[in-house]
């Protein structure tokens, strides 16, 4: 589904992404773990076409689309959620018969009341769940989550996780990244360890049948204290 | 238009417009019950004419530094809150989603620049004539140039260079602008190297000074210079190309 072969980026002379390579299935979710620095988002924002690498490729399926949820997501404080769905719903040239059939589904599928509440009046976790909901105008085959579960607080995290599960099982193919080591492992079936750059250590689920947690590889690869 | 109306539903929301709505309201208050004065070098200047004219610099002045203001971080928010990666994702192209940013800086400008000429209208509704007052619209016409000309700068300027840079070369703008016939009267003195300086100052700032009396000429019923205006729409549509040209390589 989509093909990252040797991406690399530099800023300033320094590679932040160092020849990444690494292949996501269909129907699979894939999570880029790794701490501060690593390049998680900027690999993200290469695959996405926000940043143009300095080497390498990135090659999405023919004919498949993207969604795109961003780490800290902004939208003009004036508007409803379901104004801001209507605004990227109309750029993706949605028609108005459309847009009202499927934005109202699209918001209590994120957990969001259609009523007159400004996003001003949105707390983070009902900010991050408007940005899985404007990822989904279109119904998209592809979702990229850039920190889904950033600033939420225990029930925020637990209703994102059980969001994406959901999204998971309706058959989207989901890249991912988060910091938060239990979540991840609860919902992805594949990813990559990466460190200043480079990957790491690719794992399975199979990696974690044994007992272990993502937690004790994650710190093994990583090299840090356990 | 999606893009173009939602900024400009923000840029309605901004503090600068209340600003200046006050900014209208106490020149009206000052001046729309004919007692207040102007003096310049100790003269008082006395009369309709010779008042409105005075004070058609000042809401010129006025009305450029508030597209200034307005344009200056319309561009470089989006790119600081990162609102342009979900247009970018959505195939939507660098020239449209910044053409349209531009437009509804252009428009919040005019507005903006409306509603101070509103105080001019309204001071000639009092104290002026019939005649003046209809002319005083297609006049707006010309006098709106300014504002636009100084809008679209600004905001083509941002595309790229950081904030500061930015409001240097609009300070600059609206300065040379303002100030080109005075400038270039000091450049007829001074001679060497900021004489010549000068001269390459003036040939790329617009003449802002220079359509703000054609607007007058235009109201008081004397000849105007088509020259000039078509000089200010020749400005528009270079700076139009640069939307279309100028990129930004990352969002």
């Amino acid at each position: 589904m989509i093909e990252i072969s040797n991406l690399t980026k530099c800023y300033h002379k320094k590679a932040v992404v160092k020849e990444l390579s690494f292949h996501i299935k269909e129907n699979e979710t894939f999570a880029l773990l790794g701490s501060n620095g690593a390049g998680k988002s900027t690999t993200i924002k290469m695959m996405l076409g926000l940043v143009r690498p300095d080497g390498g490729s990135v090659r999405i399926m023919e004919g498949k689309t993207v969604g795109y949820s961003p780490e800290t997501p902004y939208f003009p404080e004036f508007l409803t959620g379901m104004e801001v769905l209507a605004y990227y719903a109309k750029l993706q040239k949605i028609s108005k018969k459309e847009r009202d059939k499927i934005l109202p589904q699209i918001l209590s599928g994120v957990g969001l009341e259609n009523d007159r509440t400004k996003v001003r009046g949105y707390s983070k976790g009902m900010l991050q769940r408007l940005a899985l909901g404007q990822a989904l105008i279109g119904d998209p085959d592809i979702l990229i989550l850039d920190e889904p579960c950033a600033g939420l607080d225990a029930m925020g995290r637990i209703e994102m996780i059980q969001l994406i599960r959901k999204l998971k099982d309706s058959g989207k193919t989901i890249l991912m990244n988060s910091h938060i080591l239990s979540d991840i492992e609860k919902v992805c079936d594949r990813g990559i360890i990466m460190k200043k750059g480079n990957c790491l250590k690719e794992w399975t689920k199979e990696d974690l049948a044994d007992g272990s947690t993502l937690e004790t590889l994650f710190t093994e690869t990583i090299g840090g204290m356990v | 238009m999606t893009i173009m109306w939602n900024a400009v539903r923000e840029r309605i929301r901004r503090k600068e417009l209340y600003i200046v709505v006050a900014i209208a309201v106490l020149l009206f208050l000052l001046f729309g019950s004919g007692d207040g004065s102007l003096t310049i070098n100790g003269e008082p200047v006395t009369g309709y004419e010779s008042t409105f004219k005075i004070l058609l610099v000042l809401v010129n002045a006025a009305g450029c530094v508030l597209s200034m203001v307005i344009s200056l971080k319309t561009i470089p928010k989006e790119y600081e809150t990162r609102t342009s990666h979900l247009i970018w994702i959505r195939g939507i192209s660098q020239s449209r989603y910044h053409g349209e940013l531009v437009l509804a800086n252009v428009a919040a400008s005019i507005f903006a620049d409306g509603i101070l000429y509103l105080f001019l209208i309204g001071y000639t509704l009092i104290l002026g004539t019939g005649d003046y007052f209809i002319r005083m619209i297609p006049a707006y016409l010309i006098f709106c140039i300014n504002a636009v000309i100084v809008s679209m700068l600004v905001s083509v300027v941002s595309i790229r260079c950081p904030a500061w840079v930015t409001g240097l070369v609009g300070t600059m703008c609206v300065l040379a602008g303002i100030f080109h016939s005075v400038l270039n009267l000091y450049r007829n003195m001074v001679g060497g190297i900021s004489g010549t300086a000068l001269k390459w100052l003036l040939l790329f700032m617009p003449d802002l000074a220079g359509l703000q009396t054609q607007a007058s000429n235009l109201i008081f019923g004397k000849e105007i210079s088509v020259h000039e205006i078509l000089k200010g729409i020749l400005i528009i549509y270079i700076l139009s190309i640069g939307i279309l040209v100028i990129r930004r390589r990352e969002a």
